[in-house]
């Protein structure tokens, strides 16, 4: 029985390279800011297909539901449809600083998706503060590298796109 | 009545006490800033607390809400409407000249200290004469906390009694008259404290509709060593100025000031 789990394990620690193999690395980068009414910012980072059509949300972080709504792109293409799903992608918010987000290819039912265009979504809003949208599209399926213009709510952030 | 008061003051006062630091911004915002009708008129005006600029968060306690007329006399509060996310009361306007509408809360007086071998920073709240610290508190420290939400509005003819400055307390000086504010035009508004300049005093401003676009587009001041703030507004239309006073003063209470004044105004085209 203990044999038979470790095989398992074993098995899925080879196969794990090729699980891998389609994967694209966001490095959001949340600015310092600072002052007495400084909160973490509500971020969400999620994927789009060619049509702009909601594939996965990747990342959310937050803390009140009261307040998804101001990341208004990600609300509106994916959040409030997503309810059911989103404790599995959910977090704490950040402090500033680069925090590493893995998007593994699959879609929101868990299923790979084909190669081809897509675009990386990273929204930041924060109370008191602005709110940022960056979008970058990438080619899934290449080897793809992006460093992204900062904007108030979110530094320059590198995209790695891995076959 | 007497119940009430003691309510709405508890509200208020829970409101202002809120984690200090991070307390909501308090501010109103009228329907009219400046009237041009013959008769006696009224205006209306939103009442809450909220990061939104300016958009509804948290009702507030309207007790502490004076209104001052064109010669300097109180006035009375017209109907008024305590809501789940905002506060709502008439006034009416019956001769020429500027109005102020204040809300002025009581000082909160906060005491910060370390202890322990850490120097482990805790918080207390109460004066200097109230507060009771633990024995080998270390680098006492009181602040006496207020917040000021104002704004003026003025019928026909603009007059500067309801501007005038008496010396006491945190103050505002109209350099620039309030209801002079002009789009591409240079403003300057002063600020003491007991008669001395906030001087270095950070102050935030930010024009309205931050709910319906992505930059809050937040200019950060600072008042120079007279405590007089320079801006130019860019855009027209209601603006909420924040100012954010740190102040040591002479007093058997507290050992520095901390006051927050919100200032609602319009800039005109």
């Amino acid at each position: 029985m203990k044999r038979k789990h470790l095989a398992g394990l074993v098995c899925g620690l080879l196969l794990s390279p090729m699980v891998m193999a389609q994967q694209v690395e966001i490095q959001v980068n949340l600015p310092e800011i600072g002052g007495a009414m400084y909160y973490r910012p509500y971020v969400a980072v999620w994927i789009e297909d060619a049509s702009d059509n909601s594939v996965k949300t990747v990342t959310v972080w937050r803390k009140e539901a009261d307040w998804l709504k101001d990341m208004r792109r990600w609300w509106r293409k994916a959040g409030r449809y997503d309810q059911g799903e989103l404790d599995a992608v959910t977090g704490a918010t950040r402090r500033p600083g680069t925090h590493s987000v893995i998007w593994d290819g699959t879609n929101q039912q868990g299923q790979k998706v084909p190669a081809g265009r897509y675009t990386v979504n990273i929204e930041a809003a924060r109370e008191h503060g602005s709110r940022s949208l960056v979008r970058q599209p990438i080619e899934l399926g290449k080897n793809q590298t992006f460093t992204t213009e900062a904007a108030e709510e979110l530094g320059r952030m590198t995209i790695k796109v891995t076959r | 009545m007497k119940k009430r008061n003691w309510l709405v003051a508890a509200t208020l006062s829970a409101a202002l006490l809120a984690p200090t630091a991070q307390a909501h911004p308090i501010w109103m915002l009228p329907s009219e800033f400046n009237l041009s009708t013959e008769e006696a008129f009224w205006i209306t005006v939103d009442a809450t607390a909220s990061h939104g600029v300016f958009s509804f968060d948290k009702p507030i306690g309207l007790d502490n809400v004076s209104i001052y007329g064109p010669e300097g006399e109180r006035r009375r509060i017209g109907p008024y409407y305590k809501g789940q996310r905002r506060s709502v009361f008439d006034l009416q306007l019956e001769t020429s000249g500027t109005y102020k509408v204040e809300l002025r809360g009581q000082p909160r007086y906060m005491t910060s200290y370390v202890i322990g071998e850490r120097n482990t920073p805790r918080r207390a709240f109460g004066s200097k004469l109230e507060v009771q610290l633990p024995e080998g508190a270390r680098d006492v420290r009181t602040t006496a906390m207020q917040t000021i939400s104002a704004f003026y509005v003025t019928h026909r003819t603009p007059n500067t009694k309801v501007l005038e400055t008496t010396g006491e307390g945190f103050e505002f000086h109209a350099l620039t008259h309030p209801s002079d504010v002009i789009k591409g035009e240079e403003a300057r508004f002063r600020f003491t404290l007991d008669g001395k300049p906030a001087a270095g005093m950070k102050v935030e401003l930010v024009p309205q509709g931050t709910a319906w676009r992505d930059s809050r587009m937040q200019v950060d001041l600072e008042a120079d060593a007279d405590g007089v703030v320079r801006f130019t507004p860019t855009q027209t239309g209601p603006h909420l100025l924040s100012a954010n006073l740190r102040m040591d003063i002479d007093s058997p209470l507290a050992d520095a000031a901390g006051v927050n004044y919100l200032l609602s105004f319009e800039v005109l085209p």
